[in-house]
């Protein structure tokens, strides 16, 4: 397939690369994105690290056949210990370790129950974090309910999808287009919080949504209804330069009316899968316009647009030649 | 989609000699196949009992094994192996296991000379030894001796090896117990792909031995060798390797190799 978009595919940013409850202490992971292999595992003490899946040594894929020893991961070919810094602290042959001996790493935060990766693809240090959101663990919420799916698109395609409220009424039958209330960038940070109205069982619903998205590949919102209070992770995170893995997260609220847990137990995740699958069908088809025509309702597009370039290398640099 | 980068920095075809196929139960007249490097050879046996290829490739049959030689003409003459053991009366034998697999030949054969793996994937008690290690002109000739264990026992192992090019690996390894000649032919069927073909045969030493050796040894070496499959499918091929001080065989090999990846080496079998 040929790659379908004007920027690059793997603008940098913090990605979730698995949920914590993936992995147990002592358990190696190997993940497919960015068109990498990446082994995550977690030590003896519950830390998490990821890491390029290939052994500074002779190569071999320490996904495949490697231990967990204490804090480190033992590569399974000649026995070498590296720790969750990427650095070899052990050759069990060899005294002098060589100080070049170290894996190419992916900086990684463990919050919010699930694993992130900042990935960039010049390997420099992160440039923000992501925020803790107390509801995951919070014992008055749900325990986490998550659903994912591979679609063919563009991160930033994802996060224009979110901001689109035009698409709610057609796409996710909604009663009218929601009322963007505020919108504010605020470095990689974007904040939007919208209100609207559905109909639930015949009944009026109205909720008020807060959207915050950190580069393109984390949305952390918030739904506030009548009903139901959720908190929800949106991950998109690239596996090549043409396919995602979206990830939809969430806990909610339980109430104290007996009986209507049992009932959003059963309800919110088919609510959920509704909702994922009305954007799956369109992402996968859709053609990004550079130059889209939109009316004044949709200018919050264009912010995004604008505030998204900072992801990008390539127009990074432009913005700042131009200032 | 953009490709990935190859597996390899050379050509998956480095020139040498390869296994093609057995030739033992061909009959005069008949007409076989098998493919190297890509291709798909062609072969028959005369009526005076001698392999043809029917194409300009220089081939050659030793002990029911049929070599071919890939490549361009040659600097110095590579031998091939003499298997005199698969047919010896002191030995049993041939015993051969297959495997096809998503490799290199110079990855597998960089596996000789790799002492350092066989504590973590063959179970050494440490790295074995080098007595010797000699190149000469495109062979590679190597002896070793580590202690490893297997059933509680601790034994010590000697091997003589003689990589000839990087498709050929002859190794005698002897145990307290046991004496096997394990012949080592990899070959490449497409860019990708390796079909390994282990032979062996085992030193006879009395009936009651024999008949355990028999049972035991085929499915330990096939064992050992099954131990190696999956990193040598998974790794990629690091062209600066952080090696340590005691590594220095690895960096030797690889110099070594790098006469079968130029224009010409090697094609005649020795008289
Ligand atoms: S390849 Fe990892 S220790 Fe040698
Ligand atoms: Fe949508
Ligand atoms: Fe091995």
């Amino acid at each position: 397939m040929d790659y379908r978009f004007p920027m690059g595919p793997y603008p940098y940013g913090w990605y979730q690369v698995l949920l914590s409850r993936d992995i147990k202490r002592k358990e190696i992971k190997t993940v497919e994105y960015f068109n990498k292999s990446i082994v995550v595992f977690r030590g003896e003490s519950g830390t998490v690290s990821a890491r390029d899946a290939y052994c500074p040594h002779l190569g071999a894929h320490v996904g495949v056949g490697g231990k967990v020893v204490g804090d480190t991961i033992q590569c399974p070919f000649h026995g070498w210990r590296f720790d969750h810094d990427g650095q070899c602290v052990d050759i069990p042959y060899c005294a002098k370790i060589p100080p070049k001996a170290k894996f190419e790493m992916y900086p990684t935060q463990e919050i919010n129950g699930a694993i992130f990766i900042y990935y960039d693809e010049q390997g420099e240090a992160p440039k923000f974090d992501l925020p803790v959101m107390p509801e995951f663990s919070d014992p008055n919420y749900s325990k986490l309910l998550h659903w994912n799916y591979e679609v063919d698109s563009h991160v930033q395609e994802m996060a224009e999808n979110a901001l689109d409220m035009g698409h709610f009424p057609l796409v996710h039958d909604y009663k009218e287009v929601p009322r963007i209330e505020s919108l504010i960038c605020e470095g990689a940070a974007l904040h939007v919080r919208f209100l609207g109205e559905r109909r639930l069982l015949g009944v009026r619903n109205p909720f008020d949504v807060t959207l915050d998205c950190y580069g393109l590949g984390v949305v952390f919102g918030r739904n506030i209804t009548d009903l139901v209070t959720v908190r929800v992770i949106h991950s998109a995170t690239p596996i090549n330069e043409n396919k995602l893995r979206i990830g939809v997260s969430f806990v909610y609220q339980k109430s104290k009316i007996p009986g209507l847990n049992l009932f959003l137990r059963w309800f919110l995740p088919k609510e959920v899968v509704r909702f994922v699958d009305g954007d799956r069908a369109i992402l996968n088809h859709k053609m990004y316009r550079e130059k889209p025509k939109l009316c004044s309702a949709e200018r919050p597009l264009m912010v995004l647009r604008r505030w998204a370039k900072q992801f990008y290398r390539e127009t990074g640099v432009e913005e700042a030649a131009a200032a | 989609m953009s490709d990935r980068t190859p597996r390899y920095p050379f050509t998956s075809y480095p020139n040498g000699w390869y296994f093609i196929a057995e030739t033992r139960d061909m009959k005069p007249g008949d007409e076989r196949s098998g493919i190297v490097c890509g291709t798909r050879i062609l072969f028959r046996m005369q009526s005076n009992g001698i392999i043809v290829l029917d194409n300009a490739m220089q081939c050659h049959e030793d002990n029911g094994l049929l070599y071919v030689f890939w490549g361009t003409q040659q600097k110095e003459v590579m031998r091939l192996p003499h298997f005199v053991e698969l047919r010896d009366d002191g030995w049993m034998g041939p015993f051969n296991h297959v495997f096809k697999i998503r490799s290199h030949v110079q990855d597998i054969t960089e596996n000789t000379v790799d002492r350092a793996h066989m504590v973590n994937v063959h179970g050494y008690r440490s790295a074995p030894a080098c007595h010797s290690f000699r190149i000469d002109g495109p062979h590679l000739v190597m002896s070793t001796e580590g202690p490893r264990t297997m059933f509680g026992i601790t034994e010590t192992i000697k091997m003589d090896i003689t990589c000839y090019g990087v498709g050929l690996i002859e190794t005698y390894v002897v145990s307290d117990h046991v004496t096997t000649k394990i012949l080592i032919t990899n070959t490449p069927i497409d860019e990708d792909t390796v079909r390994i073909n282990l032979w062996f045969a085992i030193k006879k030493q009395g009936r009651l031995r024999d008949t355990i050796h028999r049972l035991l040894v085929p499915p330990l070496v096939h064992r050992e060798f099954s131990y190696d499959l999956p990193i040598w499918e998974n790794k990629i091929y690091r062209a600066q390797p952080i090696l340590c001080a005691e590594e220095k065989d690895v960096a030797n090999y690889r110099r070594w190799a790098r006469q079968f990846f130029q224009e010409a080496t090697v094609n005649e079998v020795a008289a």
